[in-house]
């Protein structure tokens, strides 16, 4: 139940994005395929942070991680149906992308409903490590991204934008990603792995982070083919704009999961 | 694997030397984060902001559809500003003629972008003179 619950809440700023809804029947099937692997693979490392029971066994984690899944497709599907947004008439292939498309934020938002909404005993399970730490930026910076780049206005915004502004971007996001990677430092919520530093906190998690957020960026802004015929000017804006959220997200899913 | 929290064991490892992972991660990060600067700044310089869009529109290729024929246009801005709203005319012409014509709106020809869109005939345009052209864009 309370699985369904964190996918509602997590899903459903994007099932009433009507953007969302053309990207069922534009996605290139092979891109939302390669995502919804990906997502799998995501389902899977939270499972180990943040599941929905205390486990670190291989079978248990995958079997979350399926569930997770299955929780947000059916929650997607129940509530597109519920909106009249998929309707019996249509094509199956349009419904099935419909529906996969939204089941990615509804899966998330089933998994981290644990950790978000649960009574946790153990605030934080410790044992991440580095690694981990990178795999919860990841985890965040996609998420965040992925709740905004279906929208015009990312387009919008990187055209509106002079390269002044994409360069000062840049510059914020990198700055606000090492206020949040600090002040979690600094406040000892969560101890972060290394003998601390001004240079390596900057290095190893600000900048780490802030390619994270990057790669992430390029990636979901491909996967909806929003790159397609670009010159590399355009991709570059794009991502930074896009980079600003998914930094954000990176900052956050320490806090968060 | 044992899922559980060990404090001084992890602790002690990674006091003592910067793990390779961490070189790694950081290396490249810095090398995408000054890759964005680059790019973007190059961009800063070569254009003064000024520019207006300069779109050049090709047909790619004559496909029979349902009802006649769709010519697929693809429309490239030489410039770096970009062109919102951007309408394409095509028209069949037979000597002075005009036969059909047709148009298409594009969204938005980013700046040294490309663009596709399609343009329906009735009238096989292999059979006649095509010409397609820009007619006007919106500031985004």
């Amino acid at each position: 139940m309370r699985a369904f619950g964190g996918a509602v809440i997590f899903a459903f700023p994007l099932l009433m994005t009507m953007e969302m809804w053309w990207l069922g029947f534009y996605i290139d099937p092979l891109r939302l395929l390669v995502f919804l692997a990906l997502n799998l693979a995501i389902l899977f490392g939270l499972s180990c942070f943040a599941g929905f029971r205390e486990t670190f066994h291989l079978k248990e984690d995958a079997l979350d991680a399926f569930a997770a899944y299955g929780v947000g497709t059916i929650s997607s599907a129940v509530l597109l149906t519920l909106f009249g947004i998929i309707t019996w008439d249509m094509p199956p292939g349009e419904i099935a992308g419909k529906i996969a498309v939204q089941s990615v934020p509804a899966s998330i938002g089933a998994m981290a409903a644990r950790s978000q909404l649960g009574d946790n005993e153990d605030d934080e399970k410790g044992t991440e490590g580095y690694a981990g730490q990178l795999f919860l930026m990841l985890a965040g910076a996609l998420f965040l991204a992925f709740n905004v780049a279906p929208t015009e206005e990312m387009i919008v915004i990187s055209f509106l934008m002079t390269p002044w502004h994409g360069l000062a971007l840049v510059v914020v996001s990198l700055l606000v990603l090492h206020a949040f990677v600090y002040s979690l430092d600094f406040s000892g919520q969560e101890e972060l792995p290394g003998d601390g530093g001004f240079w390596r906190t900057f290095f190893g998690y600000s900048i780490a982070g802030y390619g994270i957020a990057l790669l992430v960026s390029l990636y979901v802004l491909w996967t909806f083919g929003r790159l397609d015929g670009l010159g590399v000017g355009q991709i570059a804006m794009m991502t930074a704009v896009l980079g600003f959220p998914s930094a954000l997200g990176a900052a956050l899913a320490r806090l968060v999961v | 694997m044992e899922h559980q929290h060990v404090p001084g064991r992890q602790d002690k490892r990674q006091d003592s030397r910067t793990p390779i992972l961490e070189w790694i991660a950081a290396a490249i990060g810095l090398l995408l984060t000054l890759a964005m600067l680059g790019f973007i700044s190059w961009q800063a310089w070569r254009s003064t902001g000024e520019e207006l869009p300069a779109i050049k529109v090709q047909v790619q290729r004559i496909v029979p559809a349902a009802d006649g024929w769709v010519v697929e246009i693809a429309a490239l801005n030489l410039s770096a500003a970009t062109g919102a709203a951007v309408q394409i005319e095509g028209e069949l012409k037979q000597g002075e003629r005009v036969v059909a014509t047709s148009q298409v709106t594009l969204d938005y020809v980013p700046g040294n972008s490309e663009q596709r869109g399609g343009l329906f005939f009735r009238e096989d345009p292999r059979a006649h003179v095509l010409e397609v052209r820009a007619l006007g864009y919106a500031k985004p």
